[in-house]
């Protein structure tokens, strides 16, 4: 009971054990991953504004050149839908200007947009002149403002797209920078997984050493064996004892009130029973089968009151010889169950023992119902089936004796069966050979 | 026993794991701070005071390369920035419109290799007109509405080359070939070779010497070498002595004499230095180079752009000094130099 007791302590530790393993190793998993993928939203954002300068600058350019456009276009037509489009463009340019974030202000960005500023007042004064002078009808004027601002425009342009550039520079170098940080970062992460992987196979081993260490599997078989010998050991020592007793103080019992033939009776059961119980697989004598066929016959003539006769004719030097157990009773038991039961005369039963040059034969005759040679055949081939009426049958057939003869004695010729027909009756003959030391 | 063992294990792989984390938790905030972080890395770069303009005929030219650093720098001590015009440009303009460029773009400040043209005097006074003060170095435009000029006085430099060459008066007439640029409105390089000629003629050594010039054509891009290395290969007899005014025709001069195989032939006078010029120096294959501290002559921009902005008055003429390298005091000179650099860092 302790010991029990101490197992499954010793399980549950363990259990608890490995559960806190997964829940710390699965903890930092997840931990890992929350970390890697925050980066990883942070990086897509970091991309997105990495870029979107560029994405900035070539609007602004793209509203500069829509400036220019329009007063072009005013210029030639002096119409007032270039005009209204010259003032959206000029606003348009000045949001977009103001609005502008670099990437990195270092001093040559700075200074590259301090430039464009600069540049861009005096272009769009510039511009707005030549609008008045236009208006004005000025000729001269407008000639002359449209020539400089075309001339501003382009060091505007040339500067928007050397800070282009200059950005795309930075961007890209910002972009490899972040390149490198997430794969340096994965790579750390796939390690530390791997890492906490392997910790984690380690330690399970180790805390399912005790479950799974062969020594301890070994006696853990050892002991359901010794627990299932014990109670075969009991089972073994208590029927037969029980049974023995209590048919021995049967016979004791009826011996006392002077019932002999009631104590011989209980004394050929426990008899009997103590032969069957010693088991068919044991080496026994010829006589002690004979006793037992004598045990067997005597328990029968009480309970079908006395009507088979049996006769014994045995030579005295045939008796020793060694046979397997149970061997006799089976052929006898057949005998009185399919050859003798059902038949109206004196049944008969007639075991000789004859000795043979080379072996000695026994023979079982009764002056039953006989056989067909065809149902000799099945049951010496052992194809005749056992009758399950026969309930009270030891369970012993032909073909087992047969088998067990065979294997003894390791030679095929160990029965005969003869019968004449139909109510002539049967003879088996069980042929044991002569070994050396026995003859 | 056993289970003491296993304990222990227990522990040691427990460390091993917190180990584990704290190197994770490491690269993770690293790397994580960088992707954070990634955005405002540079922004301490940035200036917050005035916006200057530098414009040069050559912007790979060492000499003013080594006057706009030594400004640039010094406008950075202050948190102003100097811009280099037209570096960041795609296209190249030319110091006129780089000018009307920086006019436009509304500068705080101009330094400008000026030149005596009347185009220059235009911007300039323009650029004043707007309230933009303009420095001229180098090379000035004395007409101009420019605050101040700052370089050497180009006829003290002919004087030098003229002091010079006295040192090599002999009995018989020596032929000097100046090499000067084309450009007949810049005056400045006929106020050295006037400087250069009355030196001579007060010394009375006019018999000495056959002056000469030479103006380098470079209409095409690269045509300075092409007439140089034509020069020196179609004479049979090199003149006495070359003297270049600038210090393009010094380095050409070095590598035509070397790659000619006419080293000797002719005594080398060179202007400003880089590094062929002064290595030249120590091989003897020029004889002298006539250099001045550009980084001063940065400085000094700057620090007259700051003075007028403050006091609204400027000197007209700010000198640097003239120095006259030969192989004689080369070493000297380059430890100076080396010392200035180490100073500066």
């Amino acid at each position: 009971m302790k010991n029990k007791g101490n197992s499954r302590r010793e399980k549950s530790t363990v259990q608890a054990n490995m559960v806190m393993l997964s829940i710390v190793t699965s903890g930092i998993i997840l931990i890992v991953n929350i970390i890697l993928f925050t980066y990883i939203s942070r990086a897509i954002d970091v991309i997105n504004k990495v870029y979107s300068t560029n994405v900035t600058i070539g609007e602004m350019s793209r509203a500069l050149s829509l400036v220019r456009n329009s007063m072009t276009d005013y210029l030639n037509t002096k119409s007032t839908d270039s005009m209204e489009q010259y003032y959206d463009a000029c606003q348009l340019y000045r949001d977009y200007l103001s609005e502008i974030t670099l990437n990195g202000q270092d001093r040559d960005t700075v200074a590259i947009l301090q430039d464009i500023e600069g540049l861009s007042d005096t272009y769009l004064s510039t511009a707005d002149e030549t609008i008045q002078a236009k208006r004005g009808r000025v000729v001269e004027r407008y000639n002359a403002g449209y020539e400089r601002s075309e001339k501003i425009y382009g060091y505007i342009n040339a500067y928007i797209n050397s800070l282009n550039n200059e950005q795309f520079r930075r961007n890209s170098e910002k972009y490899e920078v972040l390149r490198t940080s997430l794969r340096s970062l994965a790579i750390t992460i796939m390690a530390v997984i791997v890492v906490i992987a392997l910790i984690n196979i380690l330690l399970t081993s180790v805390m399912t050493k005790n479950i799974l260490d062969p020594v301890r599997q070994k006696e853990i078989i050892m002991e359901t064996h010794l627990k299932d010998a014990e109670l075969k050991y009991l089972q073994a020592q208590i029927n037969p004892h029980f049974l023995f007793n209590t048919l021995n103080a049967g016979a004791q019992l009826a011996m006392l009130e002077d019932a002999d033939r009631t104590s011989d009776y209980l004394q050929n059961v426990a008899a009997f029973f103590r032969y069957k119980i010693k088991g068919e697989d044991k080496e026994t004598t010829l006589e002690q089968e004979i006793a037992l066929v004598d045990n067997y016959i005597h328990i029968l003539n009480v309970r079908f009151s006395g009507d088979i006769h049996y006769s014994k004719e045995l030579e005295e030097d045939c008796l020793s010889v060694r046979v397997p157990g149970m061997i006799l009773q089976p052929i006898v038991e057949n005998a009185v169950n399919y050859g003798i039961r059902n038949i109206e005369r004196e049944k008969r039963i007639i075991l000789k023992t004859e000795r043979l040059p080379e072996l000695i034969r026994v023979r079982i005759q009764d002056n039953g119902i006989g056989m067909s040679e065809e149902r000799i055949r099945e049951v010496m081939e052992g194809r005749a089936g056992e009758n399950p009426v026969m309930k009270d049958s030891n369970g012993v057939g032909i073909a087992n004796v047969t088998s067990r003869l065979r294997l003894f004695y390791d030679r095929d010729e160990v029965m005969h069966i003869f019968s004449e027909g139909e109510d002539k009756g049967t003879i088996v003959d069980i042929l044991i050979p002569i070994q050396q030391d026995e003859a | 026993m056993k289970d003491f063992a296993q304990k222990k294990l227990v522990v040691i792989i427990i460390i091993f794991m917190a180990v584990v984390t704290l190197i994770t938790a490491g690269f993770v905030i690293y790397y994580g701070s960088r992707i954070f972080h990634i955005l405002e890395d540079d922004e301490q770069d940035s200036f917050k005071g005035k916006h200057y303009a530098f414009i040069c005929e050559n912007a790979q030219d060492d000499f003013y390369g080594a006057i706009f650093e030594g400004a640039s720098k010094t406008a950075a001590e202050d948190g102003d920035y100097l811009e280099s015009m037209g570096i960041n440009l795609a296209s190249s303009l030319d110091k006129y419109e780089l000018m009307e460029l920086s006019i436009d773009a509304g500068v705080d400040g101009i330094i400008v290799e000026a030149g005596e043209s009347d185009e220059m005097r235009e911007l300039i006074d323009r650029a004043d007109a707007e309230g933009i003060p303009v420095i001229t170095v180098g090379s000035d435009n004395t007409s101009s509405a420019r605050k101040s000029y700052v370089g050497f006085g180009n006829y003290d430099l002919g004087v030098n080359y003229g002091k010079e060459l006295l040192k090599r008066a002999t009995d018989d007439e020596k032929r000097v070939l100046v090499l000067m640029s084309p450009d007949a409105e810049d005056s400045s390089q006929n106020i050295i070779f006037q400087g250069m000629r009355e030196t001579i003629e007060r010394a009375e050594a006019s018999s000495s010497f056959k002056l000469e010039t030479m103006a380098v054509p470079d209409t095409s891009a690269f045509g300075a070498e092409e007439s140089i290395s034509a020069l020196i290969v179609r004479n049979d007899k090199l003149p006495d002595v070359i003297i270049c005014l600038n210090e393009i025709y010094t380095t050409c001069v070095c590598q035509a004499l070397v790659d000619y195989n006419r080293v000797g032939e002719s005594v080398v006078y060179g202007f400003y230095e880089n590094s062929t010029i002064l290595s030249s120096i120590s091989k003897n294959i020029i004889y002298a180079t006539v250099t001045m501290n550009t980084r001063q002559m940065g400085s000094y921009c700057i620090e007259a752009l700051k003075e007028y902005e403050e006091s609204g008055y400027i000197n007209e003429y700010m000198p640097v000094d003239v120095r006259v390298v030969t192989a004689d005091n080369i070493d000297d000179y380059l430890n100076e130099s080396k010392g200035e650099d180490a100073d500066e860092e």
